[in-house]
């Protein structure tokens, strides 16, 4: 690296020092951010063509980032891989398993453990969790991590930091329309939300981002350096595959929180969800539902039904959207509680920044996954690639359009406001004026062609000219008060601008508020009448109807639907009654009921009712017209 | 969130509040004039069981009175229920729901059972949709 490049680096380092995040884990969290460099050591490098046995690229030891970075060609359809932990035989994976219990023994407070708590089951209903129970069986015939990994990946991640004890960001630094991004990566060497958490996925690699999106600040004085005239404007934290202004807060919003560093300046707080890694902005359980792709047909009928039911029928409550029936989800809870292992300024371990950049060998070279590849048809417990690529080899959108990825593109940064806003300004003034030019114009067509019509309808000899006349003054007076309308708007729009212009109107609270849609929130505890039970009745409730369903076809057969009735009606009664909602139950259970009969009654009478819907439609027109006749 | 109180103006009244307070009268009056005329067919039976002439009740008359005592109680609340709703009260409004429910059960029971009272079952339907629109579910939902 010649002098400089050193020297931007530098500067770039000291910009990202400025606005580190402090990342706070939950208790029993066993991975963090660490370097690629000590995983890469401790990984092979594989390759999977179809039809075809793994076959070895580079072997354990061998791999470094710079032989990661080699290009190899080959199969389209191929697809390459690190992998970082061999699953562990039975003795092996016996004499760990001692280890650990013999050490919790010894040393009781080293190692705090993850509680549960409430348990997800019981906060959600009980379509979902039939769906849940589904999804954790289709985990036997799915490609997925061995159970083992976690295990070993912790004790080879807690060997490598008993020799050197590092966190580690990569951090880029770009320009997009008018916006400084910092971009805070993260590389985990395992995602144990499953085996660790109860969660979705467990797979080998995890890569995580925090952007904070910057504007120079043009009325620094000059005793501060050029690169550190900088100003967070907004932060965007990634949860899993989400994209969207969702993700985005503003730096003085309420949710965002943030502490003051040795440095004298503020930085952004993130609560990690335990094993998932995904980060957010208030600590607490975020329940997230996984829509399975297969289902999203059902789920789409559903949301029709249910439009129809709510805006033709008119039935039940009015709705926002975030009120859709979502029934075919997969619950499952991201714990991030802050409670456990802190990063950053200011706290007992701090990081270890890296430059990241367009020109990375190991990050735009290698297209490849960051660890194994599971086959996993659904792709969740297979690894991810890395901070550029998607696991299709398509480019992140976080990574090529970081702005646009928060759907950004639309605000320009407070730099530019007053620009962008003159610009605009100017904009309209010439539509105004060329819009004033246009009206004066048609306004004189008008009055020609009105009195071409007067004369001619004293003419009877010209009554279809007089005819084709009238039709085309009238279509001309149309287009005339449309062009006022539109004057109309572009003065009100001058007016709003101007307003704006002379700061006599600013940007008002809500406006750091208003993109957000459905933004993530911790989930509030619910509650539950005998909260113990309810929560052990939700976790055991499918599974004793499934063990239930089984025994009455084995020896109870004849009253098989009778037994899965009452089943069910006991299941559902239960449930109410924990939750206190008795009252909706008998609700939802009229209206299943009501919905029932008429169908029976629309089976029974169809015809009947398509001629009393016919002969009722026919007495409404005449009706009409009679009365319009009357009038 | 504003309290209704003196200070506030009263609930409206939906427009077709009658209407929904007629039909649940009707449906009353159904419920009352079928328990009484079980309950009367049977008439010579439990004249003869009071005077101890029969110890055992027969199965069908056991139904039958039980049937018609049912259905004249279930009309009786019908007609509490028809006027409370008039009154706007919220857990007059529930418990209509609740009653279309049990008549919808029995209508679904009687049509499975192959002797299906389809007056009931449209009258049911009717009543649970108008009861379920939004309208009417905001002018239940607070006490006037």
């Amino acid at each position: 690296m010649n002098q400089p490049e050193t020297v931007a680096k530098n500067l770039d380092l000291e910009v990202l020092r400025q606005f580190e995040p402090i990342l706070k884990y939950t208790l029993g969290e066993r991975f963090y951010p660490m370097d690629i460099d000590r995983y890469l050591a401790q990984s092979s490098l594989w390759i999977q063509t179809p039809q075809s046995p793994p076959e070895k690229l580079i072997a354990q030891g061998e791999l470094d980032r710079n032989r990661l970075a080699e290009i190899r060609t080959g199969d389209a359809n191929a697809v390459q891989y690190i992998k970082f932990i061999d699953p562990l035989d039975i003795l092996q994976l016996a004499r760990l398993s001692i280890n650990e219990a013999v050490k919790s023994v010894l040393h009781p407070g080293e190692e705090q453990k993850f509680r549960a708590g409430r348990g997800r089951l019981a906060r959600v209903g009980y379509v979902s969790r039939f769906i849940d129970a589904l999804f954790s069986l289709a985990l036997l015939w799915r490609g997925r991590v061995p159970g083992d990994t976690a295990l070993a990946a912790a004790i080879a991640y807690r060997q490598m930091q008993a020799e050197e004890e590092r966190y580690t960001y990569y951090g880029r630094i770009l320009r997009e329309n008018g916006w400084i991004v910092l971009q805070y990566w993260y590389f985990y060497p395992f995602n144990n939300w499953r085996s660790g958490f109860f969660g979705v996925n467990d797979h080998e690699a995890d890569w995580e981002l925090i952007t904070i999106y910057c504007y120079e600040d043009n009325h620094a004085d000059g005793t501060i350096p050029l690169h550190l005239q900088l100003c967070p404007e907004w932060v965007a934290y990634a949860a899993h595959d989400d994209k969207g202004p969702d993700l985005r807060r503003h730096w003085h919003d309420p949710e965002l929180e943030k502490e003051l560093g040795d440095d004298g300046r503020l930085h952004p707080v993130v609560y990690v969800g335990a094993g998932s890694h995904a980060c957010y902005y208030q600590a607490g359980e975020y329940l997230a539902e996984m829509e399975l792709h297969f289902l999203k047909p059902v789920s789409r009928i559903l949301r029709g039904l249910q439009s129809f039911w709510r805006d033709v029928l008119r039935q039940g409550r009015r709705a926002g959207p975030s009120d859709r029936w979502v029934v075919f989800r997969v619950p499952f809870v991201d714990y991030a509680r802050g409670d456990g292992v802190k990063i950053g300024p200011c706290q007992a371990l701090e990081w270890t920044p890296e430059i990241l950049d367009e020109h990375t060998p190991w990050a735009i070279n290698y297209r490849g996954l960051w660890g194994w590849y599971a086959q996993d048809p659904i792709s969740g417990e297979d690894a991810p690639a890395g901070p550029v690529y998607r696991r299709n080899g398509e480019i992140r959108q976080r990574w090529s359009d970081p702005v646009g990825w928060v759907e950004l593109e639309k605000t320009p940064s407070p730099s530019q406001r007053s620009r962008r806003l003159a610009e605009q300004l100017h904009k309209l003034e010439i539509e105004k004026e060329q819009l004033i030019a246009r009206i004066n114009e048609k306004s004189l067509d008008v009055q020609r062609l009105g009195l071409e019509v007067d004369v001619l309808q004293a003419m009877p000899q010209l009554a279809t000219t007089h005819a084709d006349i009238s039709v085309e003054l009238e279509a001309e007076v149309e287009q005339l008060r449309e062009l006022r309308l539109q004057l109309d708007r572009i003065a009100n729009r001058l007016d709003a601008l101007e307003l704006m212009n002379q700061q006599t109107v600013g940007y008002g609270e809500g406006f750091r508020r208003s993109h957000l849609r459905r933004p993530n929130q911790p989930s509030p505890n619910i509650a539950l009448r005998l909260a113990r039970l309810a929560e052990a009745f939700a976790a055991l409730s499918i599974g004793l109807v499934m063990v239930g369903l089984v025994l009455m076809i084995l020896f109870a057969r004849e009253y098989l639907l009778v037994g899965l009735v009452a089943m069910v009606t006991v299941l559902i009664l239960a449930e109410a009654g924990f939750r206190r909602r008795l009252n909706q139950l008998v609700i939802s259970l009229t209206i299943g009921l009501a919905i029932v009969n008429a169908l029976i009654l629309i089976w029974e009478f169809f015809w009947q009712i398509v001629i009393v819907l016919l002969f009722g439609a026919g007495l409404y027109i005449m009706w009409e017209n009679v009365r319009e006749l009357w009038t | 969130m504003p309290q209704i109180g003196k200070g506030n103006p009263r609930i409206q009244s939906p427009r077709s509040l009658p209407i929904l307070v007629a039909l649940m009268v009707l449906q009353a009056i159904g419920l009352i004039g079928y328990g009484s005329v079980q309950f009367l067919a049977h008439g010579d039976s439990i004249t003869a069981i009071l005077a101890g002439v029969n110890r055992f009740i027969p199965f069908a008359v056991f139904t039958g009175i039980s049937n018609g005592l049912v259905a004249v109680f279930l009309g009786l609340i019908n007609l509490v229920i028809a006027v409370a709703l008039s009154r706007l009260r919220h857990w007059a409004w529930i418990g209509a729901l609740a009653l279309q429910g049990v008549s919808l059960i029995a209508a679904l029971m009687a049509y499975l059972s192959q002797r299906p009272n389809y007056i009931s079952m449209v009258l049911g339907v009717v009543l649970v949709l108008y009861l379920n629109q939004s309208e009417i579910q905001v002018a239940f939902q607070r006490e006037p």
